[in-house]
């Protein structure tokens, strides 16, 4: 009998020893075999990954004038999941839509609190709980009714067994304390986002419907996902389930809210239940010069179809360091490849949430504007959003751009063809650049849309008949031919291959047969040579020089010197530059059978028909070559971040001085001479001499019936050139001496040019 | 002289350990609490409660444990009746309805109380009767230990419900029932449980916590990682028979790689789901102590311990954080500790020839083992999670109070048993 118990004491230790070692086996398991996969997953449960975006560069003018800056801002956002829990609106709400599944407006609440309270207290019998089926909504409606009722007072107004439904009620002066705490409580709610709304200029009433509209957003979606539901479970779980996701939902209020506002809705946390601030970083446009050479600049947006490309390469980036991340053991190269991959997804793969340049320099320069994302490791306290940064490496600024342009004399051109656009309704450009260097100083075309317009409607921008979305700097929807101006490119020509002397006269009668055709001048000019030929712009004079001496290998090869057909610089897409034909309007020749494709030829020296397509930046570049003597290479940007843009030298076009000096002085004739086409006229109220300017007028002949354009190209002062200019009016009817030159002579008398001169030493 | 033979059987090894362990406790409660803003509260009230239970301890041995077998019942009775007054007002169904009020910050929790006289009354009805032939002898105890259970069952504290069976079982067995009706017990209790689970006591929660035990995390994990891999190569076979033209086989394989990945995708959000929602305790303490490896972390610095992921870390999952911070060996040493009590206790049961003493002895020596059993397994994730004290070591004064009084009467019964020659 003894020894029967003591074996009895023995199994019971046994049994407990066997039990305990079961979990020390299990601890051998967890601490000792699985050990990595539970450090990595403590690692992943407390750590946080976060990017933090960068900045993008700036966009600068020539005085380091903000274009476009990033700017971090804050915005105002309603959460709600959020609001419904810690309102008491919100909470009001949930216990009409938990007992009769509709929800009351948010804003109807606030008007008349003590409605809806006495509903609620009305309704408010045990036994109506204890009736609900589903456990869940029984638990989720007393949380409600005890968040609404035992906030009133210190005592519990509300008593009630989730289990067993009973419990008890307060009495009724209870219930009247705390009917008058609730409506008290919703008061100041309302009074709190009136606040708000008056800080932020929003009309009244406007946030007292937030909750009601976004309430009403999450209820759609949750209709239509159980409405699709294949296994068509309508329960209340789901529809729950499905809340805890709708409502959760980040709803943008007010972007760019003021700093007071801020710290308003950031110091009374408690008063502004589901609203919180977050700070974004965005690519914004100070005021004053916005729109300044919006199409120019150019726009940003969300990543679109234009960057499918990008966002592929994203999506692949990902998907390999998912496969190799597979692999059980790793050679050295795949955990460089790697370590690689994790670097470029986090700096540098385009996120979909990001800003990428859309059109102009921040399309362009895209790649040079955007930085690298920073990144950080947050070991956070468990239900926290912030922590103790682990792993931090700082964002790269985008690099800050730069631009030669110059802000007043952009200004000033906009200003005035804007005046001309407003007065006469003619479209125009008007580019201004340094002849030295190449560098632009002013790129102005009207119309053009407003940076708001192009934001809000872009369809109507692009159906405008005046087509504002043009930038008739390189664009024009039917380029236009050099007219006039390219005789300088003639006359270089000619005198360079000593085709003709200075002195040898040409007879103008107004009018050449040349094949049957005949071909008109302006006027009776009568003998001319070079000089009075450019001054007056005389066709005939080109003709029979074109039809006596040139040929049309020289003309394009002189043609080509001077940069037509070739892009100035990377500003102008090449699909525009290289519209300059050499062989269509050669096609079919016309002239005499002797001499086939003469009239062409004839045509082509004074800059219209086969030269057809000339952008205002390639004319401005021709004037600044017979400026300076070499063609340079026109460039918008002078500086990314600290390194200067180094740009090749301009090519020297070795045109002998004398050639040059007789051209440059031809030029000045144009403007000062009384017989010049842009010299003093009385009744054009038209007299550029005075501002020491050389130039040339083109008139571009269309044909079909079309009116003409109007060009003034040249540079000023004449002595000592500080900048080349080129204007451009398009489809004006009027020659260039008419048009172009006086808007030019408008623009020259301004204070803005005065003072660039003076800067410039002039 | 009496004195002298007392003090000469007093087994201090059994309340040295008890020290050390509650010690230990109080250090893992300084532990957990050290960051937050009752920075030292929980650890100083801790020690109050152990130096508390001290005089209770002396008490005990003043009076001996005959007197403890005197009013056994009527203890018993009175806890059953604190029981009941719990069940009437309890109301919320909150854990307010686990504990007294008692003022000052102090609350009894009766069902901790329960234990001890639990063991007591059944010792007590037990003790003269070794007749085993029979099931008629066993309708009292059963009921006995039916009443408290239910009255806890519906506060609801399922934890603290579970142990009862085993305290009637250990008790049964050290007082002789025969082997048979034992096995019988067994096999209806293997019944029940499972039938337990579909039955309306069980509340949602709970059922929920039992799922969420039966799939292990770790093995989804791996699962996934398995059938990401398998996808892969299949894509490669894709490949390699799309480069060779063989449409109808890639298409086969590209099918195939589909259902893979979608299946790993279900997976993956079951993982996802498993891990913030109802098996969220458990995975957090499996991490806590899986992270902690071979040596732990140590003292105070668990990194899953000093951000509050676990919940209750200073009571029920105490162990958890023990894991943690001191690793496998920690834990190890800590739980051959327990088992060297349970050793001892159970020893002191062995040569107590007095019944009453020996059937407490053997009650208290399975309550201990169990709890810490079922404590430590709830903790890496053996079973489902119920919330359960570790004995001497989890914060809490009516865990401690019991866990000393148990204590107490057990090295009474050590130290007044009869001498017997041999052993």
């Amino acid at each position: 009998m003894k020894e029967h118990r003591i074996d009895r004491f023995q199994f019971l230790f046994a049994v407990v020893a066997i039990l305990f070692f079961l979990v020390v086996a299990r601890l051998f398991a967890l601490q000792v075999l699985q050990k990595d996969f539970w450090r990595n997953e403590a690692l992943k449960a407390r750590t946080i990954a976060r990017t933090i975006p960068f900045e993008r560069g700036w966009i600068l003018a020539r005085d380091l004038t903000p274009l476009a800056v990033t700017e971090n801002t804050w915005d105002l956002r309603f959460v709600f999941g959020q609001y419904r829990k810690e309102s008491t609106v919100g909470q009001i709400g949930m216990v009409f839509y938990l007992t009769s599944g509709q929800r009351p407006r948010s804003e109807n609440i606030y008007r008349k609190p003590a409605d809806y309270v006495d509903q609620i207290l009305g309704r408010l019998s045990l036994d109506a709980i204890a009736d609900i089926e589903d456990a869940q909504k029984r638990d989720d409606l007393l949380y409600y009714l005890e968040c609404l009722l035992d906030q009133s007072g210190k005592r519990r107004v509300l008593r009630l067994d989730r289990d067993k439904r009973k419990g008890s009620l307060a009495t009724w002066p209870e219930l009247a304390a705390a009917r008058s705490a609730i409506c008290r409580r919703v008061d100041e709610e309302r009074r709190a986002l009136g606040a708000l709304e008056r800080s932020l200029g929003l009309e009244p009433g406007h946030l007292l419907e937030k909750p009601g509209e976004r309430a009403l957003y999450s209820d759609e979606r949750v209709k239509r996902r159980i409405d699709s539901d294949p296994e068509d479970r309508a329960t209340f779980r789901l529809e729950r389930k499905l809340h805890a996701q709708y409502d959760y939902y980040e709803h943008t209020v007010y972007q760019k809210i003021p700093h007071s506002v801020l710290m308003m809705v950031e110091v009374n946390k408690a008063l502004y239940p589901g609203f919180y601030v977050v700070e974004s970083a965005r690519r914004s446009y100070p005021e004053s010069v916005a729109d300044l050479c919006p199409n120019l600049i150019g726009t940003v947006g969300k990543p679109g179809s234009g960057e499918r490309k990008l966002l592929e390469a994203r999506k692949e980036h990902r998907q390999k360091l998912n496969e190799l991340l597979l692999v059980e053991e790793r050679t050295n190269e795949q955990i460089c490849e790697i370590e690689k991959l994790r670097v470029i997804i986090r700096e540098i793969d385009l996120n979909p949430d990001e800003e990428v340049g859309k059109r102009g320099l921040e399309y362009l320069l895209e790649p040079l504007l955007r930085g690298k994302r920073g990144y950080e490791l947050l070991e956070r306290e468990h239900h926290n959003r912030s922590g103790t940064i682990r792993e931090y490496a700082a964002p790269l600024k985008g690099q800050d751009v730069v631009l030669t342009l110059d802000v007043n004399l952009q200004r000033a051109c906009e200003e005035e063809l804007d005046r001309l656009f407003a007065d006469t309704g003619f479209a125009g450009a008007i580019v201004l650049i340094d002849p030295e260097s190449g560098a632009l100083r002013a790129l102005a075309t009207s119309p053009r849309p407003s940076r708001s317009r192009l934001r809000r409607d872009y369809n109507d921008l692009a159906e405008d008949p005046s087509r504002p979305l043009l930038n008739r700097i390189f664009q024009g929807w039917n380029l236009p031919p050099p007219g006039s101006v390219f005789k300088l490119v003639t006359a270089i020509g000619a005198l360079e291959e000593e085709r003709v002397t200075p002195d040898e006269l040409f007879c103008c009668e107004r009018r050449i047969e040349v094949g049957g055709r005949s071909m008109r001048c302006m006027s009776h000019h009568g003998d001319v040579d070079l000089t009075d030929a450019l001054m007056q712009s005389c066709n005939i004079y080109f003709y029979r020089l074109a039809e006596e001496r040139l040929d049309r290998e020289l003309m394009l090869r002189w043609a080509d010197k001077f940069g037509f057909g070739r892009r100035t610089g990377f500003l102008d897409p090449e699909v525009y530059s290289r519209r300059f034909t050499t062989t269509v309007h050669w096609d079919p020749p016309c002239g005499l059978r002797s001499q086939p494709g003469l009239a062409n030829l004839m045509r082509f020296c004074i800059g219209q028909d086969a030269i057809d397509d000339a952008t205002p930046l390639q004319v401005v570049r021709m004037v600044a070559a017979v400026a300076t003597g070499s063609l340079p290479q026109l460039h918008v940007i002078s500086r990314i971040g600290e390194t200067p843009v180094s740009l090749p030298e301009p090519v020297d076009l070795g045109i002998s001085p004398e050639t040059l000096e007789l051209v440059r002085n031809a030029m000045r004739l144009v403007v000062e001479d009384s017989r010049g086409t842009a010299g003093p006229r009385g009744e054009l109220h038209r007299n550029l001499a005075p501002y020491n300017v050389a130039g040339k007028t083109g008139t571009a002949q269309v044909g079909q019936g079309l009116p003409d354009h109007a060009w003034f190209a040249g540079y000023l002062p004449h002595s000592a050139p500080a900048l080349a200019f080129v204007v451009f009016v398009e489809s004006c009817g009027g020659g260039g001496g008419r048009t172009a030159a006086p808007l030019f002579q408008k623009l020259v008398e301004r204070e803005e040019f005065r003072s660039y001169l003076k800067e410039m030493g002039r | 002289m009496r004195k002298k033979q007392y003090l000469a059987d007093f087994e201090w090894h059994l309340l040295v350990l008890a020290l050390g362990v509650t010690l230990i406790g109080i250090v893992f409660i300084w532990s957990t609490t050290r960051d937050s803003v009752y920075y030292l509260q929980k650890p100083m009230r801790q020690i109050l409660f152990a130096s508390l239970s001290l005089p209770v301890v002396a008490v005990v041995f003043r009076f001996g444990y005959i007197t403890a077998r005197r009013y056994a019942y009527h203890f018993y009775y009175l806890v059953l009746f604190l029981l009941v007054v719990l069940c009437l007002t309890g109301g919320g169904g909150g854990p307010a309805d686990r504990w007294f009020d008692l003022g000052f910050g102090l609350r009894l929790q009766p069902s901790e109380l329960m234990k001890v006289a639990l063991i007591l009354a059944l010792a007590r009805y037990l003790m003269y009767r070794s007749n085993w032939t029979g099931w008629s002898r066993l309708i009292v105890p059963f009921a006995m230990t039916a009443a408290p259970m239910v009255l806890i069952i519906l506060q609801p504290d399922l934890g603290t419900a579970l142990l009862f069976p085993p305290i009637l079982f250990g008790v049964l067995f050290a007082a002789g029932i025969g082997r048979r009706q034992l096995l019988y017990i067994l096999a209806a209790g293997l019944i029940v449980l499972p039938l337990a689970y579909f039955s309306p006591v069980l509340k949602p929660y709970q059922r929920d916590r039992v799922d969420s035990y039966l799939q292990s995390v770790h093995g989804l994990e791996n699962r996934v990682k398995e059938l990401q891999i398998e996808a892969l190569t299949l894509k490669k076979e894709k490949e390699e028979a799309l480069a060779s033209g063989d449409e109808p086989t890639a298409s086969l394989k590209g099918e195939e790689e589909e259902a893979r990945r979608g299946e790993a995708s279900q997976i993956a959000r079951k993982v996802r789901e498993l891990k913030r929602g109802t098996g969220y305790q458990q995975f957090f303490s499996q991490v806590s102590i899986g992270s902690g490896g071979i040596f732990g972390q140590s003292l105070g610095n668990g990194p899953l311990n000093r951000l509050n992921y676990l919940p209750e870390s200073h009571t029920d999952f105490i162990f958890a954080i023990l894991g943690e911070e001191w690793g496998f060996l920690g834990c190890v040493a800590v739980l051959f500790l327990f088992l060297l009590m349970v050793a001892i206790i159970l020893g002191i049961a062995r040569r107590t020839r007095e019944p009453f003493g020996r059937y407490v002895c053997c009650g208290v020596g399975v309550l201990l083992g169990v709890q810490v059993f079922v404590n430590s397994a709830i903790t890496v994730g053996l079973l489902p999670t119920t919330g359960l004290t570790l004995p001497f070591m989890s914060y809490g004064g009516s865990s401690l109070l019991t866990s000393f009084v148990a204590l107490a009467l057990v090295l009474d019964i050590g130290a007044r048993r009869i001498r017997v020659f041999g052993f």
